[in-house]
């Protein structure tokens, strides 16, 4: 039973649209003339706003130059006004401040993306001689928006102090609570703030947020007006407990381009330049799903419903443009001249789509995706140590390039160190575990390293305990762990009869593995997160657990778009709850074990 | 609602409350010396927290939720389920997997003092969407700003009031060396420094002590350094009749006046800052020009009045032309941006703006000139449709009115045909007085054909 939700979604592009048309809309004031604007940006809200909206938005709302206020370069034109969307730190309220003694335009209104502190304010009034200024708001908007339920903070990067993945990078800290804080102010929050009791860092950034919202420091969290009768939930979490989701090979559309492809953390943009025989208008294309209807349609499906669905658009353009392109009277050139600019648009989406599409096809073929990634569904979606010696076997074939000769094209070393760190994962503490044998026969000081390095990242010893509740469990099956879910659990496994290069094996060999948020997420529904390894922090709410619709998933390390999907479905499957997720950065494998090799390099 | 427990009942030890807020709720029923607020089912430490939590949550809300809408059914209202449970706010029944709890106030509505109720998907889908806020703090920087701004505001007054007395000297004194300088030292008292008062440098031979002829401090003269420069009197007038009530008759004279002269005032930093900056600021603003402006004007008043048109109906040829006039105006626009642009003498954010501003409206021109074109397509085969229409004009007869009107006709031609040969017969006999009145009898009878031929038109021979 599919039902629409119509549930007030908690959809961030929304919550992005409202704050642009408060900065940039038409005052509601009519007796002002409309005039040529300026829009000031800073390094930080550049990206924020181009992942929000596009050139040709802004110049509907008259918008006709738009610079960075660090440019020195920027002509004088006291004619113009000037909008300002900035982020309240230091140096843009010293470097605006200059602006606003010695003025470039007529006159400012100044928007802030975050809490602007009283001192700030002060030395901006303080160089405003001429007040010109005259209007400051806060609006919250400090973080990048790249699904309508996917964010993460603007200065990406790990988060975790080199050789110890228990401190923070003080920067990446003080940008994720900038970042939480904005996020959960744009959406009207004031939540109840739980943590990875086994995590140091998810701990202090749940203080410190508690902090902020409790210590009256941002008094805009006082006046939030709201009717809800239940708070929303902020959950924040270790990417440590689960290593595993972002190192499997995920099979849906979005995921898939960020895998192999990778989506670009600060543009959502996919860098096609490389490939050959690009046009110049392919060469970076964005994946912003509110601009791409067909984007918005595919991103979560599988590979498999993604070739047909997209088979079936072309067939659809194709008779469309049949019909025109047999141009058998004037009449009809004429109307498809007319209607050229919408064809045009058309067959430049369908193009960058067929490109993605088939530069994922023939990289998971180059790369033998078929094979390792059943041999990683296989592995990681059961926690018992049963199949050792088949898994053992496996994992030699490839790691040894064993088996038929036919097969050219030899796996890479970042496939076999992933695989390899897979295994060293689940039978960590199996009596005949064979990594050590394993790496001696590989003789790579590059294995010894990764291998090391995860396991003391994500290893049993880092990880959550896992007990009878199931929430330290990071291998799972699909439906396994679901005690009543009401029947969302089997509607993922969709068949893969569609595959090109599909080996007739088992149809759902493919998606067997369910990342550890969806668990997460079914008992935050059930109210049965226990309050040993996820406590509340601060003041003690009346409210019965079980009751929750909100919900802002945080992962410190890291989101992977496989578990944007597992949110999106989640919502959508699950009528009365809203989450949206989050992160200090998105990953792919590499990413994540490029990420994982630095900050665990020591011994 | 269930009455408040008071009293005592079994002891029970008064627990350290954990750091971590509420105690284990994943064990579903409550450990065997726990409590529990009978309201809200959350487990309590201890009595007494239980009474304080009873007073500060729940005794304000002795308003109860009707009931009196409950419908009786024993069938889930979304999935035919059986079911017991009513949502209290619409009193539908629900089964388990479409019903949650939400607290609700005695007016059926969602409300975080509330009471813990059933509510049904459906109710809590109806809960509004959210309202990102924004903070204003227009009024604290004012506020801010006017605080400091009245700090300085008497000083400034004082400076100001002598660069008035400056500006009126100008008017009303006859310029020359001797009485500028003796106007300069009139206007105030130098103090004599031993460093400068803007950068705080002590004087020496080679740093040589100047005053500013506004504040009277004693300043550096270096131009490089910035403390203080001469501006000459010509620019200080443009500068001061900015926010003045001057004839042009009056300010030409002056200027003529002050162009032959080189005389200057010295005026430090930190008066530059106090009261000259503004008026730059509004004589840059004057001094613009406004090309771009004016460029944007146009365009916005043109897209106003064609956006305010319905382009996919012309009703006559008047709005056709006016329309193609919008048109032909914006297609000149843009030709005049490229010339403006190509003059060269562009800032380049000009440029930039100007280039964007020429994309919008050649966007414009793509989007809206094809539904023009259509409509005038349109317009033309509805005018091809009339013509044809007057060529057919003609009142249409009725199968028996063109029978009579043949018959008619037939009849008439025959007459013709007789008389036509009496008229030869007459003309013989030579009897004309006859061939008179046969002659009017002849014309009656032609008039009366032509009328009934051009009444039947081509359907004169069809039969
Ligand atoms: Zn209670
Ligand atoms: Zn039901
Ligand atoms: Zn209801
Ligand atoms: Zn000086
Ligand atoms: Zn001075």
């Amino acid at each position: 039973m599919d039902t629409i939700n119509t549930f007030g979604e908690m959809d961030l592009y929304k919550v992005a649209d409202r704050y642009v048309e408060e900065m940039l809309g038409k005052d509601n004031d009519t007796s002002k003339k409309s005039s040529i604007r300026v829009l000031l940006l800073d390094r930080h809200t550049s990206s924020i706003i181009s992942l929000v909206s596009t050139q040709s938005d802004l110049l509907q709302k008259e918008v006709y130059l738009v610079d960075r206020l660090e440019n020195s370069e920027r002509d004088k034109l006291r004619n113009l006004e000037c909008i300002c969307f900035l982020k309240p730190d230091d140096v843009t309220i010293t470097n605006l401040s200059q602006e606003i003694g010695n003025p470039k335009y007529s006159n400012y209104q100044i928007y802030f993306n975050n809490v602007a502190s009283k001192s700030r304010l002060e030395r901006l009034a303080e160089s405003d001689d001429l007040e010109i200024v005259n209007k400051v708001v806060e609006v919250f908007q400090d973080y990048y928006v790249l699904n309508k339920s996917l964010f993460t903070i603007t200065s990406i990067g790990s988060p975790y102090m080199i050789n110890n993945t228990s401190l923070w990078d003080p920067n990446t800290l003080e940008s994720s609570i900038e970042g939480l804080i904005s996020l959960l102010l744009s959406l009207n929050m004031k939540p109840i703030i739980r943590y990875e009791s086994n995590s140091r860092v998810a701990s202090k950034l749940a203080n410190a947020i508690n902090y902020e919202i409790t210590s009256g420091k941002d008094v805009i969290f006082n006046q939030l007006k709201s009717n809800k009768d239940v708070p929303p939930l902020l959950l924040i979490l270790d990417r440590k407990n689960d290593p595993i989701t972002p190192l499997l090979f995920p099979w849906t559309y979005q995921s898939m381009i960020n895998e192999v492809m990778g989506i670009n953390n600060v543009r959502n943009s996919v860098d096609l330049s490389h490939l050959s025989n690009i046009s110049e208008e392919l060469r970076t294309v964005l994946m912003n799903q509110t601009q791409d209807l067909f984007y918005e349609k595919t991103m979560f499906m599988n590979f498999g419903d993604l070739s047909s669905y997209l088979k079936q658009y072309v067939d659809e353009y194709k008779s469309k443009t049949k019909t025109n392109s047999n141009i058998s009277s004037i009449k009809d050139m004429k109307y498809f001249l007319e209607n050229y600019p919408e064809y045009k648009k058309m067959s430049l989406n369908l193009s960058k789509h067929m490109l993605i599409s088939s530069e994922i096809d023939k990289q998971i073929n180059d790369l033998r995706v078929w094979e390792t990634s059943e041999f990683e569904q296989n592995l990681c979606s059961n926690s018992d140590t049963a199949h050792h010696d088949e898994d053992l076997k496996e994992l030699e074939t490839l790691l040894f390039d064993i088996g038929d000769g036919k097969n050219k094209k030899i796996i890479n070393d970042e496939i076999k160190m992933k695989l390899l760190g897979l295994y060293a994962l689940k039978y960590e503490s199996f009596h005949a575990n064979q990594t050590n044998t394993l790496l001696k026969r590989l003789n790579n000081i590059k294995f010894d390293n990764f291998v090391k390095a995860i396991i003391k990242y994500g290893g049993l010893k880092s990880r959550m305990k896992n007990s009878e509740n199931n929430e330290g469990n990071v291998f799972n099956k699909i439906g396994s762990s679901n005690v009543n879910s009401g029947g969302a659990a089997n509607h993922v496994v969709q068949l893969f009869n569609n595959f090109s290069g599909s080996s007739n094996e088992d149809a759902n060999a493919y998606m067997q593995f369910e990342p550890r948020i969806k668990i997460l997420l079914d008992k935050i529904k059930q109210g049965k997160l226990s309050d040993v390894n996820f406590p509340t922090i601060g003041e003690n709410s009346n409210n019965p657990k079980n009751v929750v619709r909100e919900v802002v998933v945080f992962m410190i390390g890291g989101v992977s778009y496989e578990e944007t999907r597992i949110v999106n479905e989640f919502n959508s499957k699950n009528d009365g709850f809203r989450v949206v997720i989050g992160g200090t950065q998105t990953i792919n494998s590499k990413q994540f074990m490029e990420e994982i090799s630095e900050v665990c390099s020591g011994n | 609602m269930k009455p408040r427990i008071l009293g005592k009942s079994k002891p029970v030890p008064d627990t350290p409350s954990p750091s971590v807020s509420t105690p284990s709720s994943t064990i579903p029923s409550p450990p065997p010396q726990s409590i529990q607020c009978p309201i809200c089912n959350i487990p309590m430490s201890s009595l007494i927290k239980l009474n304080n939590h009873i007073d500060s949550q729940h005794l304000n809300q002795r308003q109860s939720i009707p009931r009196n809408h409950y419908i009786k059914s024993n069938k889930c209202h979304k999935c035919n389920n059986s079911s017991i449970t009513n949502c209290c706010i619409c009193g539908l029944t629900f089964c388990s997997n479409h019903i949650n709890r939400g607290k609700v106030n005695s007016l059926l509505e969602f409300d975080k003092n509330g009471i813990w109720c059933d509510c049904c998907i459906d109710c809590i889908n109806k809960l509004p969407n959210i309202i990102s806020p924004i903070n204003n703090l227009t009024d604290e920087f004012k506020e801010l700003r006017n605080k400091r701004l009245i700090n300085e505001s008497l000083k400034n007054l004082l400076l100001d009031r002598r660069l008035d007395k400056v500006f009126n000297w100008m008017l009303n004194n006859v310029i020359n060396e001797e009485s500028f300088i003796n106007f300069e030292k009139s206007l105030v008292n130098w103090n004599n420094q031993g460093n400068c008062q803007c950068c705080l440098n002590t004087f020496t031979w080679l740093n040589r002590r100047h005053h500013c002829r506004i504040c009277g401090e004693s300043v550096c003269g270096d131009l490089q350094k910035g403390c203080s420069m001469i501006v000459p009197l010509g620019m200080l007038f443009e500068l001061l009749i900015v926010d003045k009530d001057i004839s042009i008759q009056e300010r030409d004279r002056i200027r003529n006046l002050l162009k032959k002269d080189k005389f200057g005032l010295r005026i430090c930093k930190e008066c530059k800052r106090r009261v000259l900056n503004k008026k730059v600021f509004l004589l840059d603003k004057q001094q613009f020009d406004d090309e771009m402006v004016k460029f944007f004007n146009i365009w916005k008043l043109i897209s106003k009045k064609l956006e305010s048109e319905d382009l996919s109906f012309i009703k006559d040829d008047l709005e056709n032309k006016l329309y193609v006039n919008y048109f032909n105006k914006l297609d000149k626009l843009i030709k005049d941006i490229d010339l403006f642009i190509n003059k060269g003498n562009c800032k380049n954010d000009e440029i930039r703006i100007l280039t964007n501003l020429k994309n919008v409206i050649i966007k414009f021109i793509k989007i809206n000139l094809p539904i023009l074109r259509k409509s005038q397509n349109v317009k033309l085969e509805k005018e091809r449709q009339k013509l044809q229409n007057i060529i057919n004009d003609r009142p249409k007869l009725s199968k028996r009115e063109l029978r009579e009107k043949r018959d008619k006709l037939i009849v008439l031609n025959e007459q013709k045909f007789l008389v036509t040969e009496m008229y030869e017969t007459f003309k013989k006999q030579r009897r004309f007085d006859d061939l008179k009145t046969l002659d009017i009898n002849l014309e009656d009878i032609e008039k009366e054909i032509n009328q009934l031929n051009l009444e039947l038109g081509d359907e004169t021979f069809t039969i």
